[in-house]
């Protein structure tokens, strides 16, 4: 069975470079632009680890992660926060509400895998059969 | 500190920041570059604003980037065929990024001085570039980068609050 992985982030770069480092993997890549979409996703599909922005409009990392541990189906999900944002009362926040990572931006890709790859099962797509 | 030392201090934070951003994010390096002609201010820019709001300062990121080259770059990362598939607001979605991981690094490089804030998150628009101006007592550091042939100008801006 593929991972399913949440990402929530406002910028649409930030979540097409996240789709283009998992596309090798059998994962399930689901997207949201905000917390508020972020949270009615995390609920619905019960993703096996979501990929946090902080810093989004209309409701920000904290306020959804906060809401998820609140919620009896999503207070376990494992969340990696991604965000520019290395402000020590941010990080001292997300810590209280047991954020499984903290990667900062601008972030390299292996390092974002490996954090991932830490948390869920990476499991490498079968190569495509060559063309007849 | 005297006003050339705080300035000094600001530009290696920029260029760190700017050299760090372009070589992880967009895989490219840049180099600092003091050629650069009054006609490169009259280029078409996707500018990006980060405020910096902090108990001790104010400051501001401003990312200056040409139309054609951000075009370039987010049809690789989107993966469009077609540069004419590119929107305007792709091309603020990534100097707005951009310009938020730009001033991430200068806040943490900041906060290492003792300076804490928050970046608000970026104002972005297409317009002519300008050659910044220091405001009241802030210490401003612009600086221009050639990145893959393209001229990109970045701004810090760092002012003091005094009780």
């Amino acid at each position: 069975m593929s991972a399913k992985i949440l990402s929530v982030d406002d910028s649409r770069m930030v979540r097409s470079v996240i789709s283009r480092l998992l596309k090798p993997f059998e994962v399930e890549l689901l997207e949201a632009e905000n917390g508020e979409i972020g949270l009615a996703i995390a609920t619905e599909k019960l993703p096996n680890v979501i990929i946090l922005d902080y810093n989004m409009p209309v409701m920000d990392g904290v306020t959804m992660l906060t809401k998820m541990r609140e919620n009896e189906s999503t207070k376990s999900i494992p969340v990696i926060m991604l965000t520019a944002d290395a402000n020590p009362q941010i990080i001292a926040t997300v810590a209280r509400l047991g954020v499984k990572d903290y990667i900062t931006k601008p972030f390299k890709d292996a390092d974002l895998i490996a954090k991932i790859g830490r948390t869920v099962q990476l499991v490498p797509r079968p190569a495509a059969p060559p063309a007849a | 500190m005297s006003s050339d030392q705080e300035r000094l201090k600001l530009h290696k934070m920029a260029a760190l920041a700017m050299a760090e951003v372009l070589d992880t994010q967009l895989h490219l390096p840049g180099v600092e570059t003091e050629k650069y002609s009054l006609a490169d201010h009259d280029t078409l820019c996707v500018k990006g604003h980060v405020a910096m709001h902090g108990p001790q300062f104010t400051g501001d990121i401003f990312l200056e980037i040409p139309v054609p080259f951000v075009r370039s770059v987010a049809q690789q990362i989107f993966g469009f065929e077609n540069p004419a598939d590119v929107q305007d607001a792709d091309l603020k979605d990534v100097v707005g990024e951009l310009s938020n991981m730009i001033g991430g690094r200068v806040a943490a490089e900041l906060l290492a001085e003792g300076l804490t804030c928050t970046l608000v998150p970026p104002d972005k628009s297409i317009v002519t570039r300008v050659k910044h101006e220091a405001k009241d007592s802030a210490e401003l550091s612009q600086t221009y980068w050639l990145c893959d042939g393209n001229l990109i100008s970045l701004t810090v801006q760092k002012k003091l609050i005094t009780s």
